[in-house]
């Protein structure tokens, strides 16, 4: 039962944030630009791009995560995706740039809190991802490293 | 178009859906939403009729500012806005603090009353010359070199006119109504659809922006 609760909870709490967060940038696509041109990462050029096109992977992982199609896999890619941001907000803090982070919000400055935030998002994905895994060591039975299969 | 049995005739149908269909458009919230007239503001090109109008408050004294005036602002001026495409206006906002910026700003508006090309020129060479001035505070030295020493000297006698300063805090007090936070904010309006963003936008992301209003 609670492995149960735990698995809906990881579930619904990423694939509404996921949600969430693509839907704010979709219906803010300049904000959303302004925010990654703040990162001082990619060629003026990409920026737009990966403005039209970034939010609706989002929107799709919310919507893999949420309707359960794939699940390993999606939640893999949300690992990675989360991994990637937590990376690029580190780099950037250290790097001195007063960013906005355009992660939920565009009232957001990148802070050591918003790199926490989101490298804590990172524990329900991983575990979505190694779910079967985690149960089967902690039940005690031998069982093969999870395959993305 | 003439309904069987009704008594509606196409003129009157026309007249009356000249009423409704803006009404109703404002209901659901998709009408055009116009900036309110007489509010402050230099339209720096394009006009009122322009399909998509860019409104920038910003602050001579704000890094950002000087990247989206030169990068940004100034290839649009160049490319839409002579071809009415695009209406830009600027708006002053020099933030709490930055007095030089409140400085810039009132030459500025002087500028503004020499015309249209004058204040370009002032705009940039104040832009441009940010660093400079921002360290020795001698910001008539960056004005002058905009514009030939007659120029230069009626300048200075319009500055002492104080309706300047009242312009300026004029520009200041609007931005205030507008609830801006930071220095550049956009409010950009097209179709209908208004976006407000804070921070720096590369020319190539507000080409592409335009693209899908403008031919």
């Amino acid at each position: 039962m609670a492995w149960r609760f735990l698995h809906w909870a990881c579930r619904i709490l990423l694939g509404a944030l996921f949600l969430y967060s693509g839907y704010i940038k979709i219906a803010q696509p300049l904000q959303f630009s302004a925010a990654v041109a703040g990162y001082q990462a990619v060629p003026e050029t990409w920026i737009w791009p990966i403005a039209q096109y970034f939010p609706w992977l989002e929107v799709a992982l919310g919507i893999g995560l949420l309707a359960g199609w794939k699940l390993r896999h999606v939640a893999g890619a949300a690992a990675l995706l989360l991994l990637f941001f937590s990376v690029l907000l580190t780099v950037t803090w250290l790097r001195g740039i007063q960013a906005n982070c355009g992660c939920l919000s565009f009232d957001d400055p990148i802070s050591p809190a918003t790199i926490a935030r989101d490298s804590l998002l990172l524990i329900p994905a991983l575990y979505l991802l190694l779910e079967g895994w985690l149960k089967n060591s902690l039940a005690g039975s031998p069982s093969p490293p999870p395959s993305a299969a | 178009m003439c309904f069987s049995g009704s008594r509606i005739s196409i003129r009157s149908f026309f007249k009356t859906r000249r009423i409704l269909l803006p009404a109703l458009l404002l209901i659901l919230g998709i009408a055009p939403i116009l900036p309110a007239q007489g509010s402050p503001g230099r339209i720096l090109g394009g006009s009122r009729n322009s399909p998509v109008r860019i409104d920038v408050f910003s602050d001579f004294q704000c890094a950002a500012c000087r990247e989206l005036f030169l990068n940004t602002i100034k290839p649009i001026l160049k490319e839409y806005s002579a071809r009415d495409k695009v209406c830009v206006v600027y708006h002053e906002y020099p933030v709490a603090g930055h007095t030089l910026g409140l400085a810039a700003a009132r030459y500025v508006e002087a500028a503004h009353r020499l015309g249209l090309p004058r204040l370009l020129a002032v705009m940039e060479s104040i832009f441009l010359d940010q660093a400079a001035w921002a360290r020795t505070g001698n910001l008539d030295a960056s004005v002058a070199k905009a514009m030939p020493p007659a120029d230069f000297s009626r300048l200075k006698q319009i500055m002492q006119d104080p309706r300047i300063g009242a312009e300026v805090n004029r520009h200041i007090q609007y931005a205030r109504q507008q609830k801006i936070q930071a220095t550049p904010t956009l409010i950009i309006r097209a179709a209908g659809k208004e976006e407000r963003v804070d921070g720096y936008i590369p020319y190539p992301v507000m080409k592409h922006f335009i693209g899908r209003y403008v031919k």
